[in-house]
């Protein structure tokens, strides 16, 4: 096990640095450049702004000296926002994406495994066929329509929450559930359709048979097993929540990760760019990681590296 | 029922489409009575009981998904005044910087013009400038020679009182080559400024120490990139780059600044409250280098200071208790929302945290409704919309095609049905609001049967023959405004082949720069009060002018212009040179925009001026105004 998680480790390596390289001459091959704006600069100040900022030298200078700053774990300096690091941006953008996205996760995970259980327990039944109904419409409502929609009604009509901004516990509220509806949706079947199956096995007659409580059977038995699947899901998921969800962070002009890299690839801040792709792709491999070790912990069937 | 006053709100909520009395029809009873056999089997009372739940859950859908009746009326969205002096504003994108030498204009103008105090401020209604930290000035007989006298009472936010080196070591800061300042030819017509800023070399004789001149007496001057090609005798003249030492500007006394100009420039005055004129702190910069424009080590003579900065999302300044005037400002902090989605800024603006929606965020469909409100300000703005034609690429190298393609834009058809914000058609690249003091050329109006005989006579009859491009950046009013006239030209000269090629912000950046387009809309903001702040963009040297059009004649009428003492006569001048410029045709101007923005009606002080410049120094908040008022006021029609 420990093993395999070092080995993991280690190969990620060259896949960091694969999609960094292609990252770097993607970005410098798409036309346009930091430094252009609307007003056009006089060509000397052009000049000796590129000269600063090495972006007169050639690519494979540029290259290698951006390599050796990321040994150093710095991303260099933001083109566009003049006084500020990458690693300061994201330093404080990170946060605010995470923040918001565990709590969505947590959310998801919650709400998704309680109803996949109940439409489970009550298989083909009403609460069932609804459930099933509800999650179908929560997969398929995209959040640019469900979270327009839930400001209408909260903010702006019953002026419950606000309709926008970060710093405070209630400005989490709608942008949480706007990004944790469709993982509602989604977590939901696949716990239902986990448990039908977890539901089918020999053990779970067992544990009947031995008398336990129905309550005990589902939660220590059904579910443990039931639940892989979410798991598995859970991985690429929760990487994708908390490194910035561009749609929702927009709606709710969140300063988060999501924005900032929109931003960045409109104004061509390579080194922004670079950076949170960078972080984008850590997280992956980590949560990726992460999950198959929970996987082995929950289901002991699962064994790695030992074939 | 829903209450009558309520119908406009709901007709213009973009998700119901129904007005309120159509709802309430479709939850109603059927008005012809169906034959016995057809009647539904219950009784009378069910029927009853079932159309009162129906009307009851539309009701209250209709009210959870309208605008809804709560805070309407004559204002957008709660009025309600913030419960401390403070004023909140949307002010959309991030600034880049909050040094004013590399900042490149747009949001950092509204947040810097509070930080740092020049020589004068913007008048907030007609953007004139207005003494500030030059209580008077004089100019010499031929306006070359400009002495400010500042107030002695000005500190920097450390307590340093503000005095003439202050704005020498500003002046130097921004020329310097090494500052790289986008804004640094704002500056050129101080003495030697272009000199220093574009790094020219002069030549001094070994012998004498004398610099070198011309026949005329001018000093020789090579420009950075012919000194590798220059032959010059190295053991007799040596080369003597300019330094920022070299500008025209000098301390009389400690609160006397006396400035020189390389030629006369009536606009000097007019320049003197942009921020790139301000002075910056010379301690702080020399102690924190790069870094000094963060909150704890920024130094400022403003009245505001920097208080908080998270960049995507919120930017405060409080007052600094060192302004000369602190006393006399009323708003005690200003909390600018950095956000970049408009919708997001207006719906915030709705639910009252904001007070102001800053010109350029007012989503464009919603316009037509905010315009309504007595919330919505508007007024003339010195921008052109235009496009330019790039007249190496045949056949646009034509005089004549470029003319009727001219005289083929319908722009009061483009202002009334689309704009819609009251902007007004231009005819030519400057608009004429300088307090009626420009005596603006009047150029062609739309003429489709002259455009169509030009047209043919330039060997295009209809149109036929011509192919275009029309290059213009990926927003919703480019696309709307470009197809517009696409349809309008389709009209005048059916056989033309127009492609519209919408294409993103960057590639379009990098299309203007490497001309590689036949036609491209842009649009130009002025940078002071005064019609050279548009004629200068058409020069010869210009960076900004991609058309590939040069005139000296041009060039000289501007610069002779500007030579000229008396402003009446110097404006006729220009007027002159611009009637050149629109006969040539190297560009189709389409309209001249307006400031529109959203402000609480207990806001006062933020008002529409031509250069949309608002200096929080002089906005009021009446903060007695009640949410009981405002049903007293009446809306605009």
């Amino acid at each position: 096990m420990v093993r395999y998680v070092i080995w993991r480790a280690l190969s990620s390596i060259p896949l960091l640095f694969l999609v960094i390289t292609v990252s770097f001459f993607l970005v410098r091959l798409a036309p346009g450049s930091p430094l252009a704006r609307e007003r056009a600069m006089p060509p000397e100040i052009r000049a000796r702004l590129e000269r600063h900022y090495g972006l007169d030298q050639p690519w494979s200078i540029q290259y290698w000296n951006y390599l050796r700053g990321l040994l150093r774990f710095d991303l260099g300096p933001s083109y566009k926002q003049k006084e500020a690091s990458v690693n300061a941006l994201i330093a404080r953008a990170w946060p605010v994406s995470a923040t918001l996205g565990a709590l969505a996760f947590a959310l998801a995970l919650l709400a998704g495994v309680a109803l996949g259980c109940l439409a489970a327990t009550r298989r083909a039944t009403f609460t069932d066929r609804s459930l099933v109904f509800l999650a179908l419409v929560g997969v398929s409502v995209p959040n640019f329509v469900l979270g327009p929609l839930l400001v209408l009604i909260v903010s702006l009509n019953l002026l419950w929450l606000p309709p926008a901004g970060w710093g405070e516990s209630r400005h989490v509220v709608l942008p949480a559930i706007t990004l944790a509806a469709p993982y509602v949706a989604y977590i939901a079947r696949l716990t239902r359709a986990g448990m039908l199956q977890a539901l089918q096995e020999g053990y779970i007659l067992t544990a009947r048979a031995k008398g336990l409580r129905e309550y005990g059977v589902l939660i220590k038995h059904a579910l443990r097993v039931g639940i892989l699947p979410v798991i598995s899901f859970s991985g690429p998921a929760i990487a994708f929540l908390v490194t910035g969800t561009v749609v929702v962070e927009r709606i709710f002009a969140i300063p988060g990760l999501g924005n900032l890299f929109v931003q960045a690839a409109f104004n061509r801040d390579y080194t922004l760019i670079l950076g949170i792709v960078l972080v984008v792709s850590t997280a992956l491999f980590l949560f990726n990681l992460l999950v198959d070790i929970i996987m082995v912990i929950l289901d002991p069937r699962i064994h790695y590296g030992e074939a | 029922m829903i209450p009558t006053r309520c119908n406009r709100a709901v007709r213009a909520s973009p998700l119901i489409g129904l007005p309120a009395h159509q709802w309430w029809r479709l939850t109603g009873r059927f008005h012809h009575t169906p034959p016995r056999h057809a009647r539904p089997r219950w009784g009378r009372g069910d029927r009853a009981l079932v159309g009162l739940l129906i009307r009851g859950l539309m009701l209250g859908l209709a009210a959870l998904l309208g605008t809804g009746c709560r805070n309407e009326g004559l204002y957008y969205g709660v009025v309600k005044p913030p419960d401390r002096p403070e004023l909140r504003i949307g002010l959309g994108s991030s600034p880049e910087t909050l040094d004013p030498h590399r900042a490149a204009g747009g949001p950092e103008d509204a947040i810097l013009i509070n930080l740092f105090e020049g020589l004068t401020e913007y008048d907030p209604e007609t953007a004139d400038p207005v003494p500030a930290l030059a209580e008077h000035w004089e100019v010499n007989r031929e306006a070359t020679v400009y002495t400010f006298y500042l107030r002695h009472d000005a500190r920097w936010s450390d307590g340093e009182p503000v005095t003439a080196e202050d704005f020498i070591y500003s002046w130097r800061r921004i020329l310097d080559p090494a500052t790289a300042s986008p804004n640094a030819s704002l500056l050129y017509c101080i003495r030697n400024a272009a000199n220093v800023n574009r790094g020219r070399v002069r030549l001094r004789s070994k012998q004498t120490g004398e610099f070198l001149t011309d026949e005329r007496g001018r000093e020789l001057i090579i420009e950075p990139d012919d000194l590798p090609n220059a032959l010059l005798d190295r053991r007799r003249v040596e080369l003597v780059p300019y330094t920022p030492e070299d500008i025209g500007v000098e301390a009389v006394d400690e609160y006397t600044l006396r400035v020189e100009l390389e030629r006369p420039a009536a606009f000097f005055l007019d320049l003197t409250p942009h921020v790139a004129l301000r002075p910056v702190p010379r301690r702080a910069i020399q102690r924190w280098g790069d870094q000094w424009t963060r909150p704890g080590h920024i130094v400022t003579n403003g009245p505001y200071t920097l208080s908080e900065w998270r960049p995507a999302d919120v930017l405060i300044l409080k007052k600094n208790p060192f302004y000369y005037a602190a006393k006399e400002i009323p708003v005690e902090r200003a909390v600018f929302f950095l956000a970049n989605d408009s919708m997001a800024l207006l719906n915030l603006y709705r639910v009252g945290t904001l007070d102001v929606l800053a010109t350029g965020l007012l989503p464009l469909p919603y316009i037509p409704l905010l315009r309504r409100y007595g919330d919505y300000v508007s007024g003339p703005y010195l921008m052109t919309y235009f496009f330019m034609l790039n007249v190496h690429h045949p056949p646009l190298d034509k005089r004549q095609v470029r003319e009727a393609l001219n005289l083929g834009v319908n722009r009061r058809q483009l202002c009334d049905r689309l704009l819609r914000a009251g902007q007004r058609p231009a005819h030519t690249l400057t608009p004429g609001d300088f307090g009626g003091r420009y005596p603006r050329p009047s150029g062609p109006l739309f003429d489709p049967v002259r455009a169509r005989d030009l047209m043919n006579r330039a060997g295009f009859p209809q149109g036929r023959g011509l192919r275009l491009t029309l290059t213009y950046n990926s927003l919703d009013i480019n696309r709307r405004i470009a197809e517009m006239v696409q349809a309008q030209w389709q009209q005048v000269f059916p056989e033309l082949q127009l492609e519209l090629v919408n294409v993103e912000w960057q590639v379009y950046l990098s299309a203007m720069r490497e001309r590689e387009f036949d036609i491209i809309r842009r649009s130009w903001v002025a940078d002071y009060k005064d019609p050279y702040a548009f004629l200068e963009l058409m020069l010869s040297e210009s960076s900004n002018n991609f058309t590939g059009w040069t005139d000296p004649v041009y060039d000289r009428l501007i610069h002779l212009a500007n030579a000229i003492v008396d402003p009446g006569q110097r404006l006729r001048q220009l007027a002159e040179a611009e009637r050149r410029l629109i006969e040539a045709q190297p560009i189709i101007p389409l309209y001249h925009g307006v400031t529109f923005f959203l402000r609480k009606p207990y806001v006062r002080g933020w008002e529409s001026n031509v250069l949309d410049k608002h200096p929080l120094k002089f906005v009021r908040l009446q903060r007695e105004f009640g949410e009981t008022m405002v049903h007293f006021w009446q809306p605009k029609r």
